[in-house]
């Protein structure tokens, strides 16, 4: 029977027909739209060294970069903040909100505009602001259909890859246009019309940034809609978060890097819109907003990055390859997993950026097939990586009873939350079985005599399968008599 | 005031954490011969192009395929062009820079002949955003704008938003008009920075262009005009003659 908070939402989705569909035909759209634009192997390998090789450095670098960067962002007018925690961040910006409408009483009290950002949904910003009395409007349009039926994203590039056409028709029936209609085209308007007002009264808009480039002080935004630049053109202030493994050295970084994301994410050689920004408006200009924030956010990143092996997962540039791909992800969906980022990369993230005990579940939920590991534009050994993280959730918390290099002194969060004392023992008492050929032997001829005496449940095992059955004589005993 | 402490605090600690580990992570070896890989990795056409006219056609391609509407000519065509696609689309206020650049200005105000202008309206954008929201959201259907560059490879617009043309005459009206001439063309983004200054001096805000705004976040139906421009036209008018 399904027992932890995964297992349970898993199966309810893989009983689901409906959704079972949707993800399927969604998976299959961008297996295939990544496909045709990595078509050959050779480019694909140069560019993927090149991208890997690109934030590997960076993340060598990563004290230094987000010194350069603040010092570069400072100089060209934008106001940098770090946040160690969701808390930190999410009282920065609350402040930096208030600060902004209180400096204008005059103007109505509009909601806060938000493009599309995982690391607000990490912090869960808008649940935050919400009990500040601070409304905050997603207006990606993925993000805007699963915020009006009070979801969270199922994809961290398609966030509403869950939802069918009929019940977003029926959502924007509710809360738009009150007739339900269910073309796409007249869809997006309506949505388009709608978000369009909020943009023009909006004094605040948030965003995230898929790159800072220290050497200039630039953020880069990568979008297909308009409304990331929506966000950070129009409002008086713009908010931009960003976790510190975001941050590459130079411009000379970005062409490859772009090039991986776009292609990968959405198999686009490039994106609609890629908006580069260093600074607020200047003298003379008309238009943009008046003051540019970036919050630098750690939550975990940095116990990441101390890790040897654990750093690479910082790597990742959020294309979402790695779920597309995923055997598990595509049919358990990405609201199985509860965590902020779902799929592969979710698992390897959530045991030092989540709070829930959940995130000592997930490395487990996998069939270890690497699919993950060989679509990663950067490279990150997402099956290792699970591995390594199994194997902290089932250690003994705060022994080190095993003599492996890769253990660190200090305990991630997850440390010994799998332990099992019965587990320990009986894996104990195997390899002193075959530490021992004596014993070895008898154990073995004991089990091949007695087989009929095995139990025929057992436990989990035998729900989906039949009991396995030891054979009749062990190999050792069949080669002797050949 | 307790606040501004612990945010201190987060800066010190999160570097602090960072300066503890003095572990680096080996790079693959291509980054120590970068120039002679730079140039022909980022799409697998790019070595094989240097003829001007490759890089007109292969940039025409991709804004096709991202559904751009594209006229190739001299400039007597690109304006004679430009007049028929104003009147097709019904555009009656058109929004430009201001001061409108000489060469946008010199393809409106020559009259042709053989187009029957649609009564239209010209609006420089005269003023801060502020005062001008009006205009840029109600009013005008299209805007009209310039570039700084067109990468072919991957068919992008390179715009460079100014006190003249500011960054939203190219994002809010449903209709953006890019005037873009031959020469402006590069192969790739490494040869854009190639021929830039960016690094030592950075505009506020540079934005790529690469088609009409566009979501498929409905059950992976691509829908065009997501929040900027639903119709990018892009009007290139071929200079090479004249060298
Ligand atoms: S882990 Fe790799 S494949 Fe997955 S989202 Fe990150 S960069 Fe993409």
């Amino acid at each position: 029977m399904p027992s932890s908070p995964f297992e349970m939402k898993a199966s309810s989705v893989l009983q689901n027909e409906e959704l079972q569909h949707s993800y399927r035909n969604a998976m299959d759209y961008l297996i295939k739209r990544r496909q045709q634009q990595f078509n050959d192997p050779l480019e694909w390998q140069t560019l993927r060294q090149k991208g890997t090789s690109i934030k590997t450095a960076a993340l060598n670098d990563l004290p230094q970069l987000l010194l350069q960067l603040e010092a570069k962002l400072i100089n060209n007018g934008i106001q940098v903040h770090w946040a160690e925690t969701p808390d930190e961040a999410n009282i920065l910006i609350t402040r930096l909100i208030k600060e902004t409408t209180s400096s204008n009483p005059d103007l109505s009290p509009a909601p806060v505009v938000k493009g599309k950002t995982m690391v607000s949904e990490e912090i869960h910003l808008n649940q935050y602001l919400a009990q500040q009395g601070i409304p905050c409007l997603e207006t990606d349009m993925g993000e805007f259909i699963v915020q009006l039926a009070k979801e969270t994203p199922s994809h961290i590039i398609m966030p509403a890859i869950h939802k069918n056409k009929a019940e977003i028709a029926q959502l924007f029936k509710e809360h738009i246009s009150g007739i339900y209609q269910d073309d796409v085209d007249i869809l997006i308007q309506q949505a388009r019309q709608y978000l369009r007002q909020c943009f023009e009264n909006a004094t605040v808009g948030i965003s995230g940034v898929n790159f800072a480039v220290a050497e200039t002080g630039t953020l880069v935004l990568v979008e297909n809609e308009g409304n990331g630049r929506m966000s950070t053109t129009l409002p008086q202030t713009h908010i931009a978060l960003m976790g510190i493994e975001k941050v590459i050295a130079s411009l000379t970084d970005l062409p490859p890097l772009l090039s991986l994301l776009t292609r990968s994410a959405t198999g686009q050689s490039i994106t609609t819109y890629i908006n580069m920004i260093s600074g607020p408006r200047r003298k003379g200009e008309k238009d943009g907003p008046e003051k540019v924030h970036v919050i630098l956010l750690d939550n975990g990143r940095s116990k990441l990055w101390q890790d040897a092996s654990l750093r690479d997962t910082l790597r990742c540039i959020r294309c979402g390859a790695c779920m597309n791909h995923c055997p598990v992800y595509s049919r358990v969906g990405g609201h199985s997993y509860g965590t902020t980022y779902p799929g592969p990369i979710g698992k390897i993230l959530a045991p030092q950026l989540e709070t829930q005990d959940n995130a000592a579940d997930l490395p487990f939920a996998s069939s270890l097939c690497g699919a993950c590991g060989e679509v990663c534009p950067v490279n990150i050994p997402i099956p290792q990586l699970l591995l390594r993280w199994r194997q902290e959730a089932t250690q003994q918390y705060q022994t080190n009873h095993c003599n492996h290099t890769t253990i660190p002194q200090q305990p991630t969060p997850i440390t010994g939350l799998k332990y099992s004392r019965g587990q320990h023992l009986i894996w104990k008492t195997w390899s002193w079985i075959n530490c021992h050929p004596k014993l070895y032997y008898f154990m073995t001829y004991l089990v091949t005599k007695w087989r009929i005496l095995l139990p025929r449940q057992l436990g989990g095992w035998t729900l989906y399968r039949t009991p396995p059955r030891p054979a009749s004589s062990t190999l050792h005993q069949r080669l002797k008599n050949k | 005031m307790s606040l501004e402490n612990k945010v201190m605090d987060a800066r010190t600690k999160i570097l602090n954490r960072l300066h503890q580990a003095k572990i680096k992570q080996p790079l693959y070896s291509i980054t120590d011969n970068k120039d002679k890989n730079n140039k022909t990795i980022d799409k697998s056409n790019s070595s094989v192009i240097t003829n001007p006219g490759h890089k007109v056609k292969l940039l025409i391609e991709q804004l096709e395929k991202a559904h751009a509407h594209v006229v190739l000519g001299g400039a007597y065509d690109c304006q004679q062009q430009l007049l028929t696609f104003l009147n097709q689309q019904k555009v009656n206020c058109l929004l430009t820079g201001d001061p409108i650049p000489e060469n946008i200005n010199h393809i409106l105000t020559t009259t042709s002949p053989l187009t029957a202008p649609f009564p239209r309206t010209i609006k420089p954008y005269a003023q801060p955003i502020e005062q001008w929201k009006n205009h840029l959201f109600d009013e005008g259907n299209a805007a009209i704008t310039n570039c700084l560059a067109a990468i072919a490879d991957t068919g992008t617009l390179v715009l460079l938003p100014s006190p003249i043309e500011p960054r939203t005459l190219s994002l809010v009206p449903p209709i953006h008009i890019v005037v873009l001439y031959t020469q402006q063309i590069v192969q790739s983004f490494d040869a854009l920075l190639n021929h830039t200054c960016w690094p030592s001096v950075m505009p506020s805000n540079i934005v790529f262009i690469s088609g009409p705004s566009k979501t498929a976040d409905i059950q992976q139906t691509l829908a065009y005009g997501a929040h900027g421009p639903k119709v990018l036209a892009v009007f290139i008018i071929d200079d090479t003659k004249n060298e």
